[in-house]
């Protein structure tokens, strides 16, 4: 199923409900739903990869109500959007210091300012509101438009370009704060 | 820091392409985390069917006013004037009956989609 497209991924598990197309879409979006879950979460890994699987499970469920004519990644994402905004509504989000290490450990041959930066930044994003956290992660993260990020958390545009100016912001003086960090 | 080495600090961190997170066991995690696998829609359809029609058949047997219904349904197919006044439960039985046969037809032509 490895060379199938997503469709026909889709297709299957709605048909059949075959569960190695579904860890095959899974395999293949893994890595964008838990990175977008860590900067939702400011950088909690295991609160992010909890919350990546309930969104994994929750697109299970409803796979049946996506609209072919929609992107699938763009679902996907509003999926991961809403789980994490359930999942804050319940409890505050925690900064985490795994992120921390797990930074350290993946960097390739980081150069030590770069990497202190990007520590920062992660703890940065915690200073930012949930809203801002989502725009920023799907505007620069992800590479979207505003007004694919609008779609995805169905908000006005505006709204959207006012978080990420917001966040931006919020991320600029919690780094000039941190000068010692950097210098 | 000058104010504008934050700000095109800022622009680079966030640009920067995110790192690939390795599955490391998250793909079995997830599968195995799935709900049981449930029945097909055209299985759930046969099961509805099927489950409405022996309520009906034994309801209608078993019931008081069961055969009472029948039979008024039957004389009103034939344009009679009188039916007998049919009991609660009568009803609801063949209710269950014409509501299994619509979830049924329903559950065919979702299926066969």
């Amino acid at each position: 199923v490895s060379t199938f497209s997503d469709e026909a991924l889709i297709a299957r598990v709605v048909a059949h409900d075959d569960r190695n197309a579904f860890a095959e879409l899974v395999r293949r979006y893994q890595s964008q739903v838990r990175s977008l879950q860590r900067k939702l979460t400011a950088g909690d890994a295991h609160t992010a990869d909890d919350l990546a699987q309930e969104t994994f499970i929750r697109v299970y469920r409803h796979l049946r109500t996506f609209q072919g004519g929609a992107k699938f990644s763009t679902w996907l994402y509003r999926i991961a959007y809403n789980v994490f905004l359930s999942s804050a509504r319940q409890a505050q989000s925690r900064r985490s210091e795994e992120y921390v290490d797990e930074v350290h450990a993946q960097a390739e041959q980081p150069h030590e300012e770069r990497l202190l930066a990007r520590v920062d930044l992660a703890r940065a994003m915690a200073d930012c509101s949930e809203a801002e956290r989502a725009a920023l992660a799907l505007c620069y993260g992800k590479g979207m438009t505003h007004e694919q990020a609008a779609e995805v958390l169905k908000c006005p545009l505006g709204t959207v370009k006012t978080n990420v100016l917001r966040g931006k912001e919020k991320l600029k003086q919690r780094l000039l704060s941190m000068e010692g960090v950097m210098a | 820091m000058k104010r504008e080495d934050v700000d095109v600090l800022v622009e680079r961190l966030l640009k920067e392409p995110e790192d690939h997170i390795d599955d490391a066991g998250f793909t079995a995690r997830v599968v195995a985390g799935l709900p049981a696998a449930s029945l097909s829609e055209r299985a759930r359809a046969w099961i509805i069917g099927a489950s409405a029609a022996l309520a009906a058949v034994v309801g209608g047997v078993v019931l008081p006013g069961g055969w009472e219904v029948l039979d008024s349904l039957l004389a009103v197919s034939r344009a009679c004037s009188q039916m007998q006044a049919p009991s609660l439960a009568a009803v609801v039985v063949l209710s269950l009956a014409a509501w299994g046969v619509y979830a049924f037809v329903k559950a065919e032509a979702e299926a066969a989609r």
